[in-house]
């Protein structure tokens, strides 16, 4: 009996450390996409922005206005 | 039972054995590459900088920000032979700089800047070579003729503000294909400013000025020198990195404190249309004198409030960032535009009858007048004949303003120069204004030195020098009868989001009555019309051109100095000419006011009325308009949450 007990405790032992070493490797992997999922979140955030400031650049009335002048330029000396 | 023991111990002796050889192998042979490994696993703290104050307009459309970028820093590790370190780390970087270069170029950068590119990290790696700072370590011994073979750690910056999504992809494949390179994204922040081109001047920016070898400081103009505007209190976050210097996402972060806000008083899109009109007016001088004034200045102010709604300078031969911000830095005497102000204070201190003084404004009939008791001669361009107070300020006669200005006396210029503030800076709180210069001994300077020089010259725009600003801020008082100060800031909100108080001058007592001030606007609205002899004229014929002829009123201003200009040695006298005007709008009502001035060194015929007029007048015209049509949009909302109140009852 106490052999018994002795070979399920070291069993169970085992198992522990089985699923202990199992669930941080699981940890790790999972940390590692999420580091993975952060950095395109801040390299898209800083596109967005960086698109958002060059969209607003080349949208302004001047800007628009200055490219109707060199397109009509060009078209009239065509 | 005595086996079993046996069997025990022998199995734990066995693994004290194992264990000790494990730690034998750990602490000794790899003991270098275990010590490395933990030097890299580790948890750090990584700061978060905290953004710079945002200033916006009055709309708030942002003028000035902080837009998120990322610092990427490579920590790579060289491998060499003993006594081959050189040859092995020129090839290492060379081959290391081209595949980081190449990745970068996915942001579709012009080749110049790629190539610069390429030879910034080339060479920022061979400064490295030298760098006696560096960690390095010995990874294998020499043995039978092998030489040992040493490892160093390098740390160094691959790109300071990435904002391609394409780059970064690209850069973690590289790195992926090493084992021995890590890459690292910062957060940083590059400060952006949205339609720079007409907002440099009054926004500012933040650079770096060079002031030795290697060390330069920050340098700040305009709103952005603002202290109110630093950065608050930066945030850090819990990084984990493990031994293969991966690093990872914690999500344990104290974050940085919000940004400042400042709210400005300028409208974004009359600054534009400042600008733009300025430009124009450059371009008309270009265009008769073959070349450009030497600066300009057109600024708008909403009179009920003092607020500035645009301040545009330019500057000839000067990128904006390096130029003199010509409303607040270049100084001028302010000429014809200062005669209402004068007036002003000669109708209220009753030593000017509107409707039935009259003054002889050509007494030699050649437009010249010696005041009388000295020796000084003044002159008009034009002769004037016999002018009523009205018709001095429509035809712009300085022998008639010299007249007043004798009448005026000492105490009374003295508290003219009070009443406009002359010679003091503005509210804008912008660094590098010039307070400008004006006659502080009126009271003291002998009688013949006042009547000859000082009382004339005050009234008719000289004898002081000050900034397009001040003259502006001066109508401002005349148009609201009350000192009233200048301001460029609504709001404004500290790192944190603790409201600030903005210290603003109160307005001064009235000092000029309803009467006297409409006896003014007509006299103004008389220069810019078709009179024979109206100073305004080429503003009238431009009103209505755009078909608004009497929307726009005020005075023109030429004035002009010599000065000795040129090279030490070999200076010449230059006739300096200084064309401004004076404006408001609507020319019944005002509520805004503006002032053009534009001044280049020997042009004759360089008017106010007609180089300065134009572009204040178009500009107070958008300004109308603008106004209207808010008014407009706004009562709309009304009616339509009126009738939306009516349907839910």
């Amino acid at each position: 009996m106490r052999w018994i007990l002795a070979g399920l405790s070291f069993a169970l032992l085992v198992g522990l450390a089985v699923a202990t070493t199992a669930i941080r490797a699981n940890n790790v992997a999972l940390r590692g996409r999420l580091q993975v999922l952060e950095q395109r979140i801040l390299s898209y955030s800083a596109e967005s922005r960086s698109s958002a400031h060059v969209l607003a650049e080349v949208t302004t009335r001047p800007h628009l206005a200055r490219l109707w002048r060199r397109f009509m330029a060009r078209a009239s000396a065509e | 039972m005595g086996l079993r023991a046996g069997f025990c111990f022998a199995f734990l002796g066995l693994l004290a054995v194992a264990l000790l050889a494990r730690l034998a192998w750990l602490q000794g042979f790899r003991e270098t590459s275990n010590r490395q490994a933990v030097a890299l696993q580790r948890n750090r703290h990584e700061a978060l900088p905290a953004p710079r104050g945002t200033i916006v307009d009055r709309d708030l459309r942002l003028l000035a920000y902080d837009r998120p970028v990322l610092e990427v820093r490579a920590e790579a590790y060289f491998d060499w032979r003993e006594g081959h370190e050189t040859e092995d780390y020129h090839e290492f970087a060379q081959r290391l700089a081209a595949d980081l270069a190449f990745a970068l170029d996915a942001d579709g950068a012009p080749s110049a800047a790629r190539s610069q590119r390429l030879l910034d990290l080339r060479a920022r790696l061979l400064k490295l070579r030298d760098d006696p700072s560096g960690e390095r370590w010995l990874r294998a011994s020499a043995r039978d003729g092998v030489p040992a073979r040493w490892r160093r750690r390098l740390d160094f910056l691959v790109g300071g503000a990435i904002e391609s999504a394409a780059v970064l992809e690209r850069l973690d494949t590289v790195a992926a294909q090493r084992s021995w390179l890590h890459l690292h994204r910062l957060r940083r922040f590059a400060r952006t400013y949205p339609r720079r081109a007409a907002t440099v001047g009054p926004v500012g920016f933040v650079g770096q000025v060079l002031v030795a070898k290697d060390r330069s400081v920050p340098l700040y103009r305009g709103m952005e020198a603002l202290a109110g505007l630093l950065p608050g209190e930066a945030g850090r976050q819990l990084v984990w990195q493990d031994a293969t210097a991966n690093r990872y996402w914690t999500g344990i972060a104290e974050t940085p404190t919000a940004p400042a806000l400042l709210q400005s008083t300028l409208d974004l899109e009359l600054q534009e249309c400042a600008d733009r009109e300025l430009t124009k007016a450059v371009e008309a001088v270009t265009e008769r004198y073959r070349s450009p004034p030497e600066w300009g200045a057109l600024c708008l102010a909403e009179v009920a409030t003092g607020e500035i709604l645009a301040l545009a300078s330019w500057r000839d031969g000067a990128a904006p960032e390096q130029a003199a911000f010509s409303p607040i830095q270049c100084l001028c005497p302010p000429g014809s535009v200062v005669k209402p102000l004068v007036f002003s204070l000669a109708l209220e201190k009753g030593v000017l009858d509107w409707e039935r003084d009259e003054f002889e404004c050509s007494p030699s009939g050649q437009g010249l007048w010696r005041v009388p008791g000295v020796a000084r001669v003044i002159r008009d361009s034009h002769p004037c004949g016999r002018l009523g107070p009205r018709d001095i300020l429509v035809q712009s006669s300085n022998i008639g303003a010299g007249q007043v200005g004798l009448r005026l006396g000492r105490e009374g210029l003295a508290e003219y120069l009070d009443v406009f503030r002359w010679g003091a800076t503005t509210g804008t709180m912008l660094p590098g204004e010039l307070a400008g210069v004006r006659p502080t001994d009126l009271a003291t300077m002998p009688e013949r030195l006042f009547r000859g020089y000082s009382a004339p010259s005050l009234s008719m725009g000289y004898d002081y020098n000050i900034t397009p600003l001040q003259v502006l801020r001066a109508y401002v008082t005349l148009l609201s009868r009350r000192p009233r100060e200048l301001t460029l800031y609504r709001r404004a909100v500290a790192a944190g989001g603790e409201p600030q108080s903005l210290a603003r001058r109160p307005d001064g007592e009235i000092f000029l009555s309803a009467a006297n001030l409409e006896r003014l606007l007509a006299a103004m609205r008389g220069v810019v019309s078709p009179e024979v002899g109206a100073t305004g004229r080429a503003l009238h014929a431009e009103l209505e051109r755009l078909g608004r002829a009497g929307a726009v009123a005020g005075k023109t201003g030429t004035s002009e100095y010599r000065e000795r200009r040129g090279p030490q040695g070999s200076a010449q006298l230059v006739m300096v000419r200084t064309a401004s005007f004076a404006g408001f709008a609507p020319a019944d009502r005002p509520r805004f006011a503006a002032v053009c001035v534009l001044q280049k060194p020997g042009a004759a015929s360089f008017w106010g009325g007609r180089y300065a007029g134009p572009a204040a007048g178009r500009l107070l015209l958008r300004a109308v308009t603008r106004s209207e049509l808010g008014e407009r949009r706004r009562s709309v909302r009304r009616s339509l949450a009126k009738v939306g109140q009516v349907r839910q009852q």
